[in-house]
């Protein structure tokens, strides 16, 4: 009999028991790997392997834990009646998977923006061919797995002013968003129950309340900035002066334009360097009495 | 440029090598050995890096610390333990660096885990940056004299220039973190982790006196953040509930900016010597949340969650004016008394009751209850400089709340072909808004292949109608503003997207992929502010990959970005309706991005390379237009804004044995950019007409960058 992972799992110190018999329909693991062992052989080392985790399918059934009873597909000469993840719809996929994992990270996966699109647990992960070194991806890192759809966006990471430091790989895709889903927020983001809270839970010095608020500012941070990155100082979705005159155009300065001969011959501070924000500098919220026009 | 030679020490460590490297050496072995490039969890590199920088090293820096010198990083170690299911893992990266990060593990799979993690994150603004205003703590202080012989005529801001000191502008933010589950039973788990971030240095920042006299000043900035999260989750094959309480408090240590006035130091009734601001102030939320889900007969799932939190805020009022010759008005209460109560309920429904139908519905609910008092203030002190009435009497307290529903469906029929249809309706509520309510209108279509073996295709199209209620233009004309202006995150809009992605796959070799998307957003009921904005996008990418290891691809992508605003320069009185005072700016931002990878295949027996290069190139316009016969001073158009950044990074390694390998890798990094306001060309030097500056500039820069290391296996 090979002495499998799977066979080791069974005889694991963890369980303190004798293996039990199996159960009507299961053929047990020592049985699959007798014709599937370069399968059994990708699992070493891996989180499903692990003999002496209580949750691990290698202290469940092993093979069958994920692929079902096996013993009719073991009879069977044209070897149906197994669950083959890649001739399967997207959700018998992810029904199979979401048995174990239904808690932490993954709770949010019913209902989820990729649920909802079709997507399957193993179109992102790979159990028996991952490509990274975490969370067994299908591709080598998360940025590259998330460009696959969203290129867009990992592009946007390479602009002028991206958001700290994606680009130099301290923050992933995943730092502010739950690929499978979130049970509070919108976007798939991972905490708060808004943007603006997704935001300020690192940012947390514009989560107030203040005394005189901004209101886009309280609302949604994406209405001037584009988290992912952009050209503009601030990741501003436009550049200053055009996006505060967007919404402000009151008489007086607000309502001016801004051309060449106000940088080059006026010099005017209203243009130059952080242009409007140079006097409106608490713009995200002012907390002074003296604050109405956030310059104090 | 600056060419910095190696340390003696690091040529040293390379040339010597420590005796238990030579020591470890062992015969080749037979079976090909892991890539070099594969991650493993007993190694550490040791090297050096030597840069060559033309142009601004601390916008090539960023949020990295790429100074020349010796380099311990790439460290990991893990020991586990199979019997017991023990796992123990550290790693540690830029070691002695400003941007060091540490992190460990220890787990007991399924029992228990902790985690640790120490992360240094820098962010280099200018090393050329100069001031003139001394620093102590958040007083920022000029020369007296100085500030004297202007106020008397006898000098102007010139005089600050030989006062100002060169100096690196920088903040840098520290994160640690600590987390431990524990999994009591096997449908038990309870958790916590607490995270403090101390954020330290300077920034630049706005301190205004008025138009004609601006002043940039480096702000001294010391906060910290204590977040701590507990919670408890119990799940079944069935059931999921979880509890959790979530407390953040920032403490901003330096919640006052004082500074002095560069135009004069005595304080009068018509300017003062010196400013102050609040600065972000000190504040603290509690949430307490439970979710869940339970599973029900075909493959039915309800999925619920609820939050309540308190946000505060109390940090004392400042005076009105730190102006001693102004008669400041009372202040309206001590302290601010910021209070928000924030529910959010979000409740979802997913069934298939049939095989080849999935529906899901979902309502979610987010209240923002700003209870913070209104302060009653009737007059302020504008810019420290004189007392103004106030046209709103005091301050407005913000509130908003969003519910939407949602409810699609996906049938199957065709498989692997999923085609979906929904729709949402978005209903948002204001408190000190243009409109009362929006409510919004958003059908969506979609078509999904995935799980072919020759191609994945999706495709979205979405319709959106928003339209606002409650309107209440007498707001807008109380603060000056036109009556036909909107804002354009609440106006009414029409929105067209559409986006799709078509994805081919060859032998298992080959990858073509071809992305799409387009859309517009019209904003047809608003006369001043933003039209309409459009965006398209089209990208091509192919990948070629081989089981010996080989690799390439490549990918483009184009964006275009516009927008079409209207505005209306004009005074009180018959300026304010005369349409020929119109204008309109027309922005543009397109860009091109380009990647490109190589992963040959090992050379020879032990040396491996990788190459990539990327380009990513945005030119942004900015067009105005005056109306025809316009009494407007015809406009000398803006030059282009750009930025280009290149990246080109090859890296080999070289195995000198079973636990030794050298690596080289270098890295060509130039950028170009032109920003009208943020240029050398115009912010030359620290004295302007009517401000007193960093100098803080967006400059170019090119780079060389190697690093030359051993890295070593156990």
């Amino acid at each position: 009999m090979f002495q499998t992972a799977w066979a080791a799992a069974a005889q694991a110190p963890a369980s303190q028991a004798p293996p039990s018999p199996q159960p009507s329909g299961y053929a047990g693991s020592d049985t699959c790997v007798l014709c599937h062992s370069d399968q059994e052989a990708t699992l070493k080392g891996s989180p499903h392997a692990q003999a002496a985790n209580p949750r691990s399918p290698a202290t469940l059934r092993g093979c069958e834990s994920c692929h079902g009873p096996g013993q009719a597909h073991v009879d069977d000469e044209s070897k149906g009646h197994i669950l083959k993840f890649k001739s399967v719809p997207a959700e018998r996929v992810s029904e199979a998977c979401l048995t174990c994992h239904n808690r932490g990270n993954h709770a949010g996966w019913e209902g989820s923006v990729h649920e909802a699109r079709n997507l399957s647990c193993s179109t992102c992960h790979s159990v028996h061919h991952p490509q990274s070194a975490a969370h067994q991806l299908v591709k080598a890192t998360e940025t590259q797995l998330c460009a696959t759809c969203h290129r867009t966006q990992v592009a946007k990471t390479e602009r002028a002013v991206a958001h700290m430091p994606v680009r130099e790989g301290k923050m992933a895709c995943t730092t502010c968003h739950n690929p499978h889903g979130s049970l509070s927020n919108e976007k798939a983001l991972r905490t708060g129950s808004s943007v603006a809270e997704m935001c300020t839970s690192c940012h947390t010095e514009m989560r107030g309340p203040v005394l005189w608020e901004h209101t886009p500012v309280r609302e949604n941070c994406a209405t001037c900035h584009d988290p992912h990155g952009s050209s503009n100082d601030r990741m501003l979705v436009v550049r200053q002066p055009m996006l505060c005159q967007r919404c402000h155009i009151a008489t007086k300065h607000p309502s001016s334009i801004y051309d060449t001969d106000e940088i080059t011959v006026k010099k005017s501070n209203r243009m130059f360097g952080r242009s409007c924000v140079n006097c409106h500098s608490n713009v995200h919220g002012s907390n002074h009495p003296s604050g109405q026009f956030f310059m104090r | 440029m600056r060419i910095p030679v190696l340390t003696g020490a690091l040529l040293g460590a390379l040339t010597l090598g420590p005796p238990a490297l030579v020591a470890a050496q062992t015969p080749a072995p037979e079976v090909p050995l892991p890539s070099l490039f594969e991650p493993t969890w007993r190694q550490f590199q040791i090297g050096g890096r030597l840069s060559s920088v033309a142009g601004d090293p601390a916008r090539w820096q960023r949020y990295e610390d790429l100074r020349d010198g010796l380099l311990f990083t790439n460290a990991r170690h893990a020991r586990e333990w199979e019997q017991t299911g023990q796992l123990f893992r550290v790693t540690a990266d830029n070691v002695g660096w400003r941007d060091q990060r540490f992190s460990g593990l220890f787990e007991r799979a399924g029992r228990f885990k902790v985690t640790g993690l120490w992360d240094e994150i820098p962010q280099f603004y200018s090393v050329d940056t100069r001031t003139p205003y001394a620093a102590a703590g958040g007083v920022l202080t000029l020369d007296d004299a100085t500030q004297r012989a202007i106020q008397a005529g006898q000098a102007n801001l010139n005089a600050y220039v030989p006062q100002a000191g060169q100096f690196n502008l920088h903040e840098r933010r520290d994160i640690g973190l600590v987390t431990a589950t524990v999994a009591p039973s096997p449908h038990l788990d309870l958790s916590a982790s607490f995270k403090t971030q101390r954020h330290v240095g300077e920034l630049p920042w706005g301190a205004s006196f008025g138009f004609s006299n601006d002043v940039e000043v480096a702000l001294p900035y010391t906060s910290r953040a204590n977040d701590l999260n507990v919670g408890a989750e119990w799940t079944n094959q069935k059931n999921m509930l979880r509890v959790a309480y979530d407390g953040s408090w920032f403490q901003n240590h330096e919640d006052t900016l004082v500074w002095d006035s560069p135009l004069r130091l005595d304080d009068s009734t018509s300017a003062p010597g010196r400013g102050r601001m609040s600065l972000w102030p000190s504040n603290q939320s509690q949430t307490v949340s439970v979710g869940g889900f339970s599973k029900f007969a075909r493959r039915t799932q309800a999925t619920g969650f609820v939050s309540y939190g308190v946000w505060t805020n109390d940090s004392p009022l400042q005076p009105f004016t730190i102006n001693s010759a102004l008669s400041a008005p009372t202040l309206p209460r001590p302290t601010t008394e910021g209070n928000a109560h924030v529910v959010s309920t979000n409740i979802g429904l997913v069934s298939r009751p049939l095989d080849e139908w999935r529906f899901s519905t979902r309502l979610r609910v987010y209240d923002f209850d700003n209870n913070t008092p209104r302060a009653s203030i009737p007059q302020y002190v504008s810019y420290d400089t004189s007392v103004n009435t106030s046209l709103t009497g005091g301050t407005y307290v913000l509130s908003h709340s969003r519910t939407t529903f949602t409810a699609d469906g996906t049938w199957t029929g065709l498989s692997p072909l999923a085609l979906g249809f929904g729709y949402t309706r978005n209903h948002n509520g204001y408190t000190f808004r243009t409109y009362d309510d929006t409510n919004e209108d958003v059908l969506s279509l979609t078509a999904d292949a995935i799980g072919l073996s020759w191609a994945t295709i999706r495709a979205q199209f979405e319709l959106a109608d928003r339209t606002g209620a409650g309107l209440n233009e007498a707001q807008l004309e109380l603060i000056g503003e036109q009556p036909g202006m909107r804002h354009y995150d609440i106006a009414n809009r029409q929105r067209k997207k559409f986006s799709g992605q078509v994805e081919f796959f060859w032998r298992e070799a080959w990858s073509v992929t071809a992305t799409t998307g387009l859309g517009d957003d019209d904003y047809d009921d608003t006369t001043f502010g933003l039209q309409d904005t459009t965006f398209r996008l089209a990208g091509l990418g192919i990948d070629f990959q081989r089981p010996n290891g080989f690799g390439a691809g490549g990918s483009y992508n184009y964006e275009r970005y516009a927008g079409h605003h209207r505005s209306r320069s004009a005074s009180p009185g018959d300026e304010f309706t005369d349409p020929l005072r119109d204008w309109t700016t027309d922005s543009v931002e397109r860009v091109h991005y380009f990647s490109v990878y190589l992963t040959p295949p090992r050379l020879g027996r032990n040396t491996e390379a990788r190459l990539s290069y990327d380009y990513s190139n945005a030119r942004a316009s900015y067009v105005y237009g005056i109306e025809p016969g316009s009494p407007l001073v015809p406009p000398n158009q803006l030059p282009d804004a750009f930025n280009k950044l290149q990246e080109l990074r090859t890296e080999v390694r070289h195995r000198l044995n079973r636990r030794l390998a050298a690596t080289f890798s270098y890295t060509y990094e130039p950028f170009r950019v032109y920003d009208f306001a943020l240029d050398p060309s115009v912010v030359d030097g620290i004295v302007q007409p009517s401000s007193l500056v960093l100098g803080y500039v967006y400059r170019p820069y090119t780079t060389h960058s190697g690093i030359v290391s051993l890295l070593y296996f156990w």
